[in-house]
């Protein structure tokens, strides 16, 4: 028995080893196998930030001829979606879709006379999935732009290969600060504001609504971790004091042990702040604020993602009453394109939008608006992500506008948690206009 | 008949694969590497679970070990690859030599549950250590090696051959494992430890030495895995995967090494083909798993070659 | 010390939920040898079905004994169809079970949609009680009850009943029941249904704090593995206090340790299961 395996084994190796010489020897020939369809310069296989751009560099000439373009009149100009459909981020995802579809049905998939076509892809939340999803959107599909996950780490992830190979991508969700500084690249733009928004939330509290101390609360993962940084930066400039910070890990299943600890240092504080807490945790958070007696202490400072209508709020419900919050956008928001936005939405999908679903339309329509710019010339890389980090348009949130990093500039709306008729909705009371990401707080 | 089929499809399927490179697009060129990568991941588990008898849940930990390690070493250190490879094989190796010491006073359940929370420990200090780790964000942005050779590692067939290659050995390897004395003494372990002990062997040793085995091939498969992606994150050592390497043997047919590899190509499939059709391939993979058991509970491969068996054995007995 | 009792009564009712859910899982991990990774799904499912008749009926006792008896008949069906067929081979019932719980995730998604709940308590449950300085949400102290009483009377049931008698018998010895002509098959069918009811009502109970949503199943799935391992399997005193001791730890261990909040529940079972690799009150 055992001297017969071991002969087959000897052949085995001997037949293997053959196969794949001959198999190697083939594959070095013909190496390059490039489509011919595919860009003049050859893209790079995968992250190389230094040489990709500088190999690419004289494809971008203005007068770069594009004959694909005329080829390609009639044929669909295709866009991935990397929104994931399951894991950690799929509320997000699923309602990201819902946006998307909600800007281009609208405009019946099609611009300047092509058809547009999406491509879903499921990243799972995970930067490894969102790679391997990328490189197939790019190489299989050959799309044209890429509207990017949820997660900052799958952002980051991925980052490298659109930049080498010049593919623009869209981002809505994923905040993380460097994805339009260090990070950034000619072909990627965030339609929605990244953390921009615990800028001017850490000014009001401490300028505007006088809080001395504050106690910091957040999600333990990077972006949550720069969140804090970031509003404990602009709070204490303008005054203010953090006297103690607490994260919580993702998916905890339980908050109460970070709600007594709380309790331990909140005679410290005048107010709890959250830059950054976001899904279930928020909503029970908020809730066991109020059930363990410690709102009526001392109230609460949060980003509007932790109260959104549409996700945050209504499991926390009467608890969430009174909290004022900072966002970039608000359902309440008394603007002529947020009432067509939202009754386009209520008509499509028989329900109220979240700002998950905003993302999402809004990174649908940087897209469309670029392609119109570009009169449908999708195919021209650098003309197309040149129009798309021109494109302004008024949204429902008001002026839609990208700084020269590509970073949307917003306002922050100051709202409170009302209740309206029998609903729970933020009202907005105030707002500070034309925060970009370096923005610089009054004195 | 049967004896030639069983040496002759592994045979036919290398040479397939080896050609698939000349004909599909680079896309799945890069599925197909990612299968290579994978089936060694899963093949190494098989060495515990299939022929040893231990269901492993933490062996991710060894994957992302090294891939954390290559990655470290070649971003800080330097970009030698034989520094930085070996740098991240010996790191699983250790890792395993260590896990290994607490996870065997256990068996069975407990062995599952032991190797999975030693999994997390490793994974919230990849999550956690910010500075050292990138925390969730990971490790972009790590080279692949220039070999002083005619063609780039950068060009994906190079890539898929170097990996082909590299697996290939490396199931060779295993395979003369399993089939040599020290691998019947671990099938012997399986079937009975007390038995095997009252014969006189050490088998916490062969067990121990099956551990760090399996572990050092888990690292080759994370050094190879983050040369591909030229990235590294928490995921890459966590429950998740390491259930999904669990998944990928048992699927395919524990203790026949191939079939981990095709349990490692249905999953790198279903995820990255599938899902273009359908949101709900969860549900087609959640499917899968229980028609597979009820049809093929010894997995795939495993039912295959107890199918050829039977017959054979048949065909004698007429 | 205000602060070391409310993180023990935190630590107390997050335990009593933990032994709701991993009770059934101990039992059925003890007689069957499986290693069920759906017993997450009940959880879930538990959670949604008492959403549901919360919504409908406002009645929260009667959203319990939908969701026991809803995941209870899931469980039974799965195990009598599917599970029953692979006995003992452990790995088939991995694979399968992971199926099921991919199924049922997926199922729930399209059904629910991706929001996160928070179920309504009773509305007699609603206020907050103060003692001293604290103020605490009375839910979480009726779960301590609920918890109790469970407890009590699975031990009644266990030690003081023929149906007990045979499952004690069966986790130490499965083959002698065959011998004394009981109808096995039965008795785990009429025991994994109790453990999927179980863990099917805790979905329910912990609804108006931990909440019910997508990915909440394997949350919970891991803490019943890690319960089950720190008590031993097929105990059901192993699964209270390791329900207990792993609610303390991760309570304690948050706060005295929060940098350390990843590591609060594995480092310690990785550190049990080296000084006894059976758990606390497992057999050998």
């Amino acid at each position: 028995m055992k001297q017969r395996h071991g002969h087959g084994l000897l052949r085995l190796t001997m037949g293997i080893t053959a196969a794949l010489i001959t198999a190697w020897s083939v594959g070095c020939t013909s190496a390059p196998t490039a489509s011919p369809t595919a860009a003049p310069a050859k893209p790079t296989e995968a992250a190389k930030p230094a040489a990709a751009p500088a190999t690419s560099a004289p494809a971008a000439k203005p007068a770069e001829p594009a004959p694909a373009a005329k080829t390609a009149a009639g044929a669909p100009i295709k866009i991935g979606v990397m929104h994931s459909t399951s894991g950690p981020f799929v509320f997000e995802g699923v309602g990201g879709n819902e946006g998307v579809k909600l800007y281009w049905d609208a405009e019946n998939n099609q611009v300047a006379g092509r058809p547009v076509q999406f491509i879903f892809e499921d990243t799972e939340g995970k930067p490894d999935v969102a790679l391997t999803k990328v490189r197939k959107l790019a190489e299989q599909d050959q799309v044209h732009a890429v509207i990017g996950p949820i997660g900052s780490n799958e952002s980051l992830a991925i980052r490298d290969y659109i930049h080498g190979n010049r593919l623009p991508l869209v981002l809505g969700y994923s905040i993380a600060r460097e994805l339009t500084q260090e990070k950034g690249s000619p072909y990627l733009f965030r339609a929605a504001g990244s953390l921009q928004m615990n800028s001017a939330g850490g000014w009001y509290a401490a300028k505007k609504l006088n809080y001395k101390r504050a106690i910091m609360v957040s999600t333990d993962y990077a972006a949550g971790r720069d969140a804090a940084a970031l509003f404990k930066q602009y709070y204490e400039e303008a005054g203010g004091k953090v006297s103690s910070e607490i994260y919580i890990p993702l998916g905890a299943t339980d908050v109460a042990p970070y709600i007594t600890q709380l309790r331990s240092e909140i005679a410290n504080a005048d107010v709890v702040a959250m830059p950054l807490l976001i899904g279930a945790t928020a909503s029970q958070f908020v809730k066991a604020y109020t059930e363990f007696g410690l709102k009526s202490q001392v109230p609460m400072f949060t980003l509007g993602v932790s109260v959104d209508e549409a996700s945050t709020l209504p499991p926390a419900g009467d608890a969430g009453l009174g909290i004022v919050n900072f966002n970039d956008w608000s359902l309440t928001l008394d603007l002529p394109e947020n009432k067509k936005f939202v009754e386009a939405f209520r008509a499509k999908y028989q329900k109220d939008p979240g700002q998950h679903h905003l993302y999402g339309y809004l990174e649908g329509r940087l897209i469309g608006e670029a392609l119109k710019a570009v009169n449908g010339n999708a195919e021209d890389k650098d003309k197309f992500a040149e129009a798309l980090g021109k494109v302004q348009f008024e949204s429902p949130r008001g002026p839609f506008k990208l700084d020269e990093k590509h970073q949307a500039i917003v306002t922050i709306f100051i709202r409170r948690v009302d209740r309206v008729g029998n609903q729970l909705l933020n009202v907005v009371i105030d707002q500070i206009p034309n925060v970009d990401q370096f923005w610089k707080a009054p004195q | 008949m049967n004896r030639v089929a069983l040496w002759a499809l592994p045979l036919l399927g290398l040479l397939v694969v080896a050609a698939l490179p000349q004909v599909l697009p680079r896309f799945y060129v890069g599925l197909l590497t990612q299968f290579l990568i994978f089936g060694l991941l899963a093949m190494s588990l098989d060495l515990l679970v299939g022929y040893t008898g231990l269901p492993s849940l933490g062996h991710a930990a060894y994957f992302g070990m090294a891939a954390y390690t290559v990655a470290i070493t070649s971003k800080r250190l330097t970009d030698n690859v034989w520094i930085d490879a070996g740098a991240g094989l010996l790191a699983s190796v250790v890792t395993a030599a260590i896990f290994g010491v607490l996870a065997l006073r256990t068996s069975g359940a407990y062995f599952l549950m032991a190797t999975m929370a030693l999994g997390q420990v490793l994974w919230g200090i990849a999550y956690r250590w910010r500075s050292l780790t990138g925390g969730d964000d990971g490790l972009p942005g790590i080279n692949r090696p220039e070999l002083g050779i005619p063609f780039s590692l950068w060009d994906t067939n190079n890539y898929f051959y170097v990996t082909l290659l590299l697996v290939l050995v490396a199931t060779i390897v295993l395979m003369v494992i399993v089939h040599s004395p020290f691998g019947y003494a671990l099938r012997g372990i399986r079937e009975s430890e007390s038995r095997m002990r009252v014969l006189g062997y050490n088998t916490w040793r062969y067990k121990y030495s099956a551990f760090v085995l399996a572990g050092f091939f888990a690292g080759l498969a994370g050094v190879l895995f983050v040369y591909f992606n030229s990235f590294v994150n928490p995921a890459d050592l966590s429950v998740v995967l390491s259930a999904e390497a669990l998944l990928m043997v048992i699927l395919g047919g524990p203790g026949t090494l191939l079939g981990p590899l095709l349990g490692a190509g249905a999953i790198v499939f279903l995820r990255n083909v599938v899902s273009g059709y359908t949101e709900r391939w969860q549900f087609i993979l959640g499917a899968a798993y229980v028609l597979v058991v009820l049809f093929a509970p010894r997995g795939v491969v495993g039912e295959l070659r107890g199918w050829m068996d039977r017959r054979s054995r048949a065909a004698v007995g007429d | 010390m205000a602060f070391w009792f409310e993180q023990a009564l935190n630590g107390v009712s997050f335990g009593m939920l933990l032994f709701l859910l991993s009770a059934g899982l101990s039992l059925v991990t003890g007689l069957m040898g499986i290693v069920n990774m759906a017993h997450g799904s009940y959880f879930l499912w538990g959670g949604y079905i008492g959403l549901t008749v919360v919504a409908l009926t406002q009645n929260f006792a009667l959203a319990i004994a939908a969701a026991a008896i809803g995941t209870a008949a899931s469980g039974a069906v799965m195990q009598r169809f599917f599970l029953h067929r692979f006995y003992k081979q452990d790995l088939a019932q991995v694979l399968m079970t992971f199926g099921f719980l991919l199924i049922f995730a997926d199922h729930a998604l399209v059904r629910y949609g991706g929001n996160f709940h928070l179920i309504a308590p009773p509305s007699f449950l609603e206020r907050s009680v103060q003692f001293g300085d604290i103020i605490y949400p009375s839910y979480r102290l009726f779960l301590v009850v609920i918890g109790l009483l469970v407890a009590v009377g699975m031990w009644v049931f266990q030690e003081k009943t023929r149906m007990g008698a045979i499952i004690r018998a069966g986790v130490d010895d499965e083959e002698m029941l065959r011998g004394l002509g009981i109808n096995v098959p039965l008795v785990f069918t009429l025991v994994f249904a109790l453990g999927a009811g179980l863990a099917g009502a805790a979905g329910v109970l912990g609804g108006p704090f931990v909440g019910v949503g997508p990915g909440i199943d394997l949350q919970v799935l891991l803490l019943g593995f890690v319960v089950l391992i720190v008590g031993g399997l097929g105990s059901l005193k192993g699964a209270f206090v390791g329900s207990l001791v792993v609610g303390l730890l991760d309570n304690f261990g948050k706060a005295l340790f929060p940098e350390l909040a990843l590591f609060t529940i594995f480092a310690p079972m990785a550190i049990i299961l080296a000084i006894k690799p059976t758990g606390l009150f497992g057999k050998a």
